[in-house]
């Protein structure tokens, strides 16, 4: 059966030149048309189709702002398409928000029916549901104090707890897995595994590729507002790295520098279009720059080359014991290496203001090829990030005389010897 | 709209807990609890009283009545009004994150002030039976204006909530006119002050017909006349209808434009 049915669906936003909900514009444009101001519309979803039949699991990848956010709220019906139908069967539970509604006065049980009714269930279906959703909270001995006595660990909790125990037939998910500790976040994996095998739909979007790779049985991958062809995990997934891939090298080949990170307000246009970036920016990566051992800027390497890595950041408030850390993948998003301040035994105390980080390659193990790079900067669990840049940087390693190695990625330090049989060499 | 009336319908439980929520926030950690709903009309029916009966001088039998009988439904539209109209953009969270049916937010603003005006009976009964005031029959038609004045006062917030959602300043307009509207309906003062040259335009504020209607049910225990009994009925209908029709119409962008 089929439960969602999206059939050429195309959804318009309004970009405003100038947004003109104050009077003084409001009076100002009264000639040009009261209240819509200069605007222009651009397409944020484009000519979608999809069918998804019960007990599919089905995710959704894509960058920042292509739309698949918007795809899923379309779904959730928070949105209206400007074209095209959408057609859903079953009550849809929606995990975009956690704990949306939460009043800070009233207690965690009083809190659980408001936000229960939201979703859409009544008093008696909330009642068979309440020791259940309390239960699976793990938040027993506080469900009757006031919820602004709450972490806000505990909030996520609840609100997970709420949306995950009622009992849809759809549920829609977005980027909420990293809820709670290890512990509460295998519970969640394990109730939607059990979601899946009672037949339920599931649509998730997700920048978590292994979450995705998991759980879903199609993968849509949505890039500018439009849809890739083939729904295939594997093919969608790695169809995406190479779209990545793609356009970072644009990205960094048009650039008067070759750092995507040079100034913070380039930075944030490339944040939107080009790489992932998150965190609570109490710190934030201001600069990330490669050098050779002349100390000269470069961008292009040859395996077993002195390699400096210089992280600018600069610390809005004191923080301490940050985490600096790195990754190196390969052009299909495998990850080859990725070490950090504390496991580099380099702790940092405290940082405030402005200050650098540095990583010092003695001789890059990489073989000729383009490299991804990611920075970031988390607390000292490394739960918490401050800032992470993903994949927000290209480095390249070219033929070199000195390694001649052809086959795999990386050039490990080692020798070969020929041992003949019976006859030792001599050492 | 008859399907949307339905699923409203559908969430009334939400409706429900949206109410008793903003009722138990209200009076949550107050030592007086609900009884400053009370205090509230008693401390301006006080204020009103010495600053018009005997600083003005308006000449009106049984001052304190004719005051409250006019100023509680007036009190009820003013609060539903200021307190729904940004009933939507407040709740800018919920609305870009979850589906409910919209209209829910600013109907339990209302009905959440409905309560508190019903609550203010407690007050305005033993009043009446205090200064002899007879009740009678008259009473059994006051279910009938309170509803109209409901889908009155539902209608307006929903053209407020939903315009403000696009045009903030509209918070800032509603208060001045309601400061306005409140001088011209009669609440301090009777229809008969005003001059006959002016009444027909006077009488075309929907609001001089909902306090004349309650007025005449408590105040004077006589019935409505049928003509106006429709009269009030068209106009609770026809507000509610389109404040319906135009926030459903602008319902679509709210999660763009927050």
């Amino acid at each position: 059966m089929e439960t969602v049915k999206i059939t050429n669906l195309s959804k318009k936003f309004r970009r405003y030149h100038q947004k003109s909900s104050n009077i003084k514009y409001a009076v100002l444009n009264l000639f040009k048309g009261f209240g819509s101001s200069r605007h222009e519309d651009f397409y944020a979803l484009k000519h979608i189709n999809l069918s998804v039949q019960q007990g599919e699991t089905v995710g959704i990848i894509g960058e920042n702002g292509s739309g698949k956010s918007t795809l899923l709220k379309l779904i959730a019906r928070i949105l209206f398409p400007d074209e095209g139908t959408i057609e859903t069967k079953g009550k849809i539970a929606t995990l975009i928000e956690l704990g949306a509604g939460f009043h800070d006065e009233l207690s965690g049980r009083e809190n659980i029916y408001v936000n229960a009714s939201l979703l859409g269930f009544k008093k008696k279906e909330i009642d068979d549901k309440i020791d259940e959703i309390i239960e699976f909270s793990g938040l027993k001995h506080f469900i009757d104090n006031p919820i602004k006595t709450y972490s806000s660990g505990m909030y996520l909790r609840l609100g997970f707890s709420i949306a995950i125990n009622v009992n849809p037939d759809i549920l829609l998910i977005d980027e909420i897995l990293a809820v709670g500790d290890e512990n509460f976040q295998k519970k969640c994996f394990e109730r939607i595994e059990e979601f899946k095998d009672k037949g339920k739909t599931i649509l998730i979007v997700s920048h978590d590729l292994n979450v995705i790779e998991r759980m879903c049985d199609r993968v849509i991958l949505i890039d500018n507002g439009q849809q890739f062809s083939k729904q295939d995990p594997v093919e969608a997934i790695s169809e995406y790295h190479k779209r990545l891939f793609q356009k970072r090298k644009q990205a960094l080949r048009l650039g008067p520098d070759k750092t995507a990170v040079e100034t913070s307000g380039e930075m944030r246009t490339l944040t939107a279009t080009q790489f992932n970036r998150w965190g609570s920016r109490e710190a934030e990566i201001t600069s990330v720059k490669f050098f050779d051992d002349q100390g000269n800027e470069t961008y292009d390497f040859r395996t077993r080359d002195h390699l400096k890595i210089r992280m600018d950041y600069h610390a809005k408030k004191l923080i301490k014991k940050p985490v600096f850390g790195i990754a190196v993948y390969t052009e299909d998003g495998v990850l080859l290496t990725g070490p950090n301040t504390r496991t580099g035994d380099c702790d940092i105390d405290v940082i405030q203001g402005q200050g650098s980080v540095e990583y010092v390659m003695e001789s890059v193990p990489f073989l000729p090829a383009s490299y991804l790079f990611t920075v970031s900067i988390y607390d000292h669990s490394l739960r918490h990030a401050y800032d992470h840049l993903e994949k927000c940087l290209v480095f390249n390693v070219v033929e070199s005389r000195k390694v001649k190695d052809k086959f795999g990625t990386l050039h490990i330090p080692a020798q070969w010897r020929h041992v003949k049989k019976g006859k030792p060499e001599p050492r | 709209m008859i399907q949307k009336l339905k699923e409203i319908y559908q969430y009334r439980f939400l409706v429900l807990s949206l109410v008793s929520r903003d009722l138990k926030v209200k009076y949550k950690g107050s030592v007086l609890g609900f009884f400053w709903s009370l205090l509230n009309p008693l401390v301006m029916l006080a204020v009103y009283t010495v600053a018009f009966k005997y600083i003005i001088k308006v000449r009106v039998e049984n001052f304190p009545i004719f005051f409250l009988c006019a100023f509680l439904p007036w009190s009820y539209l003013n609060a539903s009004l200021s307190m729904s109209v940004g009933a939507i953009k407040d709740n800018g969270n919920l609305v870009k994150k979850v589906y409910f049916p919209r209209e829910v937010l600013p109907l339990s603003v209302v009905l959440s002030n409905l309560v508190q005006f019903l609550l203010t009976f407690l007050i305005l009964i033993p009043a009446l039976l205090f200064f002899k005031i007879d009740l009678g029959l008259a009473l059994l038609l006051l279910p009938l204006v309170i509803l109209f004045q409901t889908g009155f006062n539902l209608g307006l917030s929903y053209f407020f909530s939903a315009s403000h959602v696009f045009f903030a300043d509209i918070k800032h307009l509603l208060e001045i006119f309601l400061q306005i509207w409140f001088w011209l309906t009669p609440i301090i003062y009777p229809v008969s002050f005003i001059p006959e040259k002016y009444l027909v335009l006077y009488k075309l504020n929907p609001a001089v017909w909902f306090v004349e209607g309650y007025r005449s049910l408590l105040l004077h225990n006589k019935g409505i006349p049928f003509q106006e009994c429709v009269l009030l009925f068209l106009i609770g209908a026809v507000f509610f209808l389109f404040g319906h029709l135009f926030f459903n119409y602008k319902n679509k962008r709210f999660a763009e434009e927050i």
